[in-house]
C-alpha cells in the first residue's frame, strides 16, 4: 500500500466551537498536498494532529499505518520535517546548529552530519559563512530557507510546511517555490503544505484540498504535475 | 580608621588571613554548588508539574524570610556547630533566588520555540537540556549571581556558628574590640563577593553576546581555581585533634596557647575552633558528641552553669566533685589549671586606698559610707550580685549607681565613682592606677581556668598528659590581665601573644 497519512473521521473542538469536522483523508506516499481555506478554517489544527502536536478529540490519524496517539511519537517527529510561517529558529543555536538540531537529537556522526549540512547548505543555495551566525543576524528569505533545510536535515519521508512562504517577498517566494519543488522531486516525499495563497497551492501542488469551518474538501486534481 | 594601619593588619597578618579566604571561598562554594543543583532541580520541577509551583516557591519565599539568626537558633540544636550547619544554612537561604529564576527562566520561553522543538522530535529531556535550559541561562545566570553575592556575604557569620571563614576575621575582631581585624576581615568578604559579582556578569554578558566557547574556557578555568582550593581545604583538614575556645581575648590566647603548645611539642595535627557560638553550652555539647577535644574551662562556670549545682565555697571540695562528675558522667578530664581566677573583686582608686588605707575587702566595711558604688544594673539583680556582697561584708555606700558596663573605669577614673567590682583578669586595669582589694572573706565565687580533654583523645594519645600538664600554676591573674592587655588594648594578635608567653615560660623553644 501506498497510504502515507490517513485521518479517520477526525473531529476536533476548542471548547465549544468544532474546528475541524468529522474529517476523513488519505493521502499517498510522494504527494504534494496544498491546503486552502480561510482564516480560522482550522489548517493548522490539521496539520499538529498529523505530528501529534495536537490531539484530536474523535477518530484517528494514521501515518504508515501507525496511530499517532498510540505509535512512539518522539521517533515519528523524527522522522517527519515541520516548517511554519516565521520559522522559530532557535536563538541559542548557531546556524549550522539550528540546521543539525535534529541529526544531533538521534545521534547520527558528527562527520555525517557536518556533510548532510554541506548538502543542504547546497541545495538551498545557502551561504557558507552563514553557518556561524545567528538567527537575529539573518533576513526573513535567509530564516526561512533555514528552517526547510533543518527540516530536511534528518532526510524525513514527510514535510508538514504551515504558510512556510506567507511573509516572503513574491520574488524570494517564487525562487523558494522552484526550490521545493526541485526537492520534493528528487527525494520523493511526502508533504502537507498550508498556504492561503491559491496560486502557490495551484503551482505546488499535485493535489488541493479546501478547509472550510472544519470541513474538508477536494478541490482540483491538476491534471498532471510533472 | 581605614588606611595604612589597615593594610598593615593585612600584610602582617597575611598568615592568618589567607586560610580564611580559602576557607571562605570553599564554604561558599560547596554551598553555591548545592543550593545550584537543588535550586536547579526544584526549579525545573516546579515549571514541569506547575502543580508544586505555588508550595514550592511559598516555601521558599517564607524561608527567605526568616532572620539569620533565628535560623542559627533553630538550626544548631539539630545540626551542631560547624561548617556543616552553616552550610546548610547558607543553602537555604540561597535557594529562592535560584528556584525562582530557574522557574522564571524556564515559563518566559516563547511557546512557539517549544512547540518547534517537540515538533522535531525532541525527547523531554532533550527538550529541557538543549532548549529550555539554554534559553533560561541568562535568567538563571542572573539569579545565580544574586545567590553567589548573597552566600559569600552571609558566609560572614557562619564563623558564629564555629564554621571558619573570614567571618572568624570580624568574630575574633569584635570579641577583642579590635577594629582593625574587623575592618580586613570585612573588607575581603566584600571583595570576594564583588570579584565573584564581577566575573558573573562578564559571564551574563558572554551568554548574551553567544560568546559560548568564550564562557566555557573561563568557567573551566574558574573550575579548576575552586577545585585547587578544595585541595588546598581539605588538605588542611587532616587534624589529630580539635580544640574550641568560647568568645573573648582570654579564650582566644588560652586556645592558642593549648595550639602552639600541642603542635611544637608533639607530631600532633591541630584544629582550632576559635570563638563557638553558643558558647559554654555550645561547647560543652561538642565535647560531649566528640566534635571538640580539648577547651579551657572555668571550674566555676562548670559548676553553676554547666551542671547547674549549688555553689560550694570550698573550692576543693568543688573541684574535687566536678572532677569525678565529669569522668563519670562525661568522659572528659580537668587535666591541667592555670593558675588565675576570673572572677570579681573590689577595686578603687589607688589614692583612695592610700587615704583609708585599704587591703583588703573588709577594710572597706568602716568607711563604705564615704564611697560612691558602681556597677552594671545587672549587678544589682543577680542573687550573687550587690545584696550579698553588701552583707557579707557589711557594705553600707554613700551611694549606688548602676552603669554601662563599658563605662566603668571611665567612671572610676572620673571620680564619679570610688569602688567597683572588676574582673580580676581584665586587661584594663593595668592602665588605670588602682588597687585591687583582696577578697578575705571568699565572697566572690571562684572560676579558676583549666583545661578539660576528652578522655579518648588523652587516650589515643597519651603524650598530651605531659604536654598539657606543663600548664599547671603557670599563670596568675596578673600574668594573664597583661595578655589580656596585650590583645585588648594593644590592638596585637593574640596567637603572637600566645607564642611570646609560651617562650617567656620555657614551655616552647624560641626559634627566631
Ligand atoms: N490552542 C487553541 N485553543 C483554542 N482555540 C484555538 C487554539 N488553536 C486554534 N484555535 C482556534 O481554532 C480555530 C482554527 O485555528 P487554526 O489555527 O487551525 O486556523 P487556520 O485555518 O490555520 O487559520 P490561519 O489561516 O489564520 O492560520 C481558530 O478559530 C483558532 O482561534
Ligand atoms: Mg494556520
Amino acid at each position: 500500500m501506498n497510504q502515507c497519512i490517513r485521518f479517520e473521521e477526525v473531529t476536533k473542538y476548542y471548547g465549544e466551537k468544532k474546528i475541524v469536522d468529522n474529517v476523513s483523508l488519505s493521502i499517498d506516499k510522494g504527494e504534494l498536498v496544498t491546503v486552502l481555506g480561510p482564516s480560522g478554517s482550522g489548517k493548522t489544527t490539521m496539520l499538529k494532529m498529523i505530528n501529534g502536536i495536537v490531539q484530536p478529540d474523535n477518530g484517528s490519524i494514521y501515518v504508515y499505518d501507525q496511530d499517532v496517539a498510540k505509535c512512539d511519537i518522539v521517533n515519528l517527529r523524527r522522522r517527519i520535517g515541520y516548517v511554519v510561517q516565521e520559522t522559530v529558529l532557535f536563538p541559542h543555536l548557531d546556524i549550522y546548529h539550528n540546521i543539525s538540531y535534529v541529526p544531533n537529537l538521534i545521534g547520527i556522526s558528527k562527520s555525517k552530519t557536518k556533510r548532510r549540512v554541506r548538502d543542504l547548505v547546497d541545495m538551498l543555495q545557502l551561504d557558507k559563512s552563514m553557518l556561524k551566525r545567528y538567527c537575529d543576524e539573518l533576513s526573513g528569505g535567509e530564516k526561512q530557507r533555514i528552517g526547510i533545510a533543518r527540516a530536511l536535515a534528518a532526510s524525513p519521508e514527510i514535510m508538514l510546511m504551515d504558510e512556510p512562504f506567507g511573509a516572503l517577498d513574491p520574488e524570494t517566494r517564487a525562487i523558494l517555490q522552484d526550490e521545493l519543488l526541485r526537492i520534493w522531486k528528487e527525494l520523493h516525499m511526502t508533504i502537507f503544505f498550508i498556504t492561503h495563497d491559491v496560486s502557490e497551492a495551484e503551482k505546488l501542488g499535485s493535489r488541493i484540498l479546501v478547509m472550510n469551518e472544519g470541513v474538508l474538501e477536494d478541490k482540483v486534481t491538476p491534471v498532471c504535475v510533472d | 580608621m581605614l588606611g595604612k594601619k589597615t593594610l598593615n593588619v593585612l600584610i602582617d597578618e597575611r598568615d592568618f588571613f589567607i586560610p580564611l579566604v580559602m576557607e571562605h571561598i570553599y564554604i561558599s562554594s560547596i554551598a553555591v554548588m548545592i543550593s545550584t543543583m537543588l535550586g536547579l532541580g526544584l526549579g525545573v520541577f516546579i515549571s514541569q508539574y506547575k502543580y508544586f509551583k505555588f508550595p514550592v516557591l511559598s516555601l521558599t519565599n517564607l524561608i527567605y524570610t526568616i532572620p539569620t539568626i533565628a535560623m542559627l537558633g533553630f538550626l544548631t540544636p539539630m545540626t551542631g556547630v560547624g561548617n556543616i550547619t552553616a552550610i546548610i544554612v547558607l543553602v537555604i537561604y540561597a535557594l529562592l533566588p535560584m528556584v525562582r529564576n530557574t522557574y522564571i527562566g524556564i515559563t518566559d520561553i516563547s511557546n512557539d520555540i517549544i512547540e518547534a522543538a517537540n515538533a522535531m522530535g525532541s525527547t523531554k529531556f532533550q527538550l529541557l537540556t538543549r532548549i529550555k535550559l539554554p534559553l533560561a541561562l541568562p535568567v538563571i545566570l542572573t539569579g545565580f549571581r544574586n545567590m553567589v553575592v548573597m552566600t559569600i556575604s552571609l558566609a560572614g557569620i557562619a564563623s558564629f556558628i564555629g564554621a571558619g571563614g573570614l567571618g572568624t576575621a570580624i568574630y575574633r575582631g569584635i570579641s577583642t574590640n579590635n577594629v582593625q581585624v574587623v575592618l580586613v576581615g570585612s573588607i575581603l568578604i566584600a571583595l570576594l563577593a564583588f570579584i565573584s559579582d564581577q566575573i558573573l556578569i562578564h559571564f551574563l554578558k558572554l551568554v548574551k553576546l553567544k560568546k559560548y566557547l568564550n564562557l566555557k574556557i573561563k568557567s573551566s578555568i574558574i573550575t579548576v581555581f575552586i577545585i585547587f582550593i578544595f585541595i588546598f581545604n581539605l588538605a588542611g583538614k587532616q587534624y589529630d585533634i580539635s580544640i574550641a575556645s568560647k568568645l573573648g581575648s582570654e579564650q582566644f590566647i588560652l586556645s592558642e596557647i593549648l595550639t602552639i603548645l600541642i603542635e611544637e611539642n608533639s607530631d600532633l595535627k591541630v584544629k582550632l575552633y576559635k570563638g563557638v557560638g553558643g558558647s559554654t553550652a555550645g561547647i560543652h555539647e561538642g565535647m560531649i558528641k566528640g566534635q571538640f577535644d580539648l577547651y579551657p574551662e572555668y571550674t566555676g562556670t562548670a559548676w553553676l552553669y554547666l551542671l547547674q549545682k549549688e555553689y560550694e565555697p570550698d573550692h576543693d571540695k568543688l573541684q574535687a566533685q566536678l572532677e569525678k562528675i565529669y569522668n563519670e558522667e562525661y568522659g572528659i578530664e580537668w587535666i591541667s589549671y592555670y593558675g588565675f581566677n576570673n572572677s570579681y573583686a573590689l577595686t578603687v582608686r589607688t589614692e583612695t586606698a592610700d587615704k583609708y588605707n585599704l587591703q583588703k575587702s573588709s577594710d572597706v566595711t568602716a568607711i563604705a559610707d564615704e564611697l560612691v558604688f558602681g556597677a552594671n544594673y545587672d549587678y544589682y539583680e543577680r542573687d550573687d550580685g550587690f545584696n550579698a556582697m553588701a552583707d557579707a561584708y557589711n557594705l553600707k555606700f554613700k551611694k549606688t549607681i548602676d552603669m554601662e558596663i563599658g563605662l566603668r573605669y571611665i567612671a572610676l577614673e572620673s571620680k564619679e565613682i570610688d569602688i567597683l567590682p572588676i574582673f580580676t583578669t581584665d586587661g584594663e586595669v593595668l592602665d588605670l592606677d588602682v588597687k585591687i582589694l583582696e577578697d578575705d572573706k571568699h565572697f566572690f565565687k571562684k572560676y579558676m581556668a583549666g583545661n578539660v580533654i576528652r578522655k579518648e583523645i588523652l587516650m589515643k594519645h597519651p603524650e598530651l598528659r605531659d604536654i598539657l600538664g606543663k600548664l599547671n600554676n603557670t599563670m596568675d591573674n596578673e600574668e594573664i590581665s597583661k595578655l589580656n592587655y596585650e590583645v585588648n588594648i594593644k590592638k596585637r594578635i593574640d596567637r603572637d601573644v600566645a607564642r611570646e608567653w609560651l617562650i617567656k615560660k620555657g614551655l616552647i623553644e624560641d626559634k627566631k
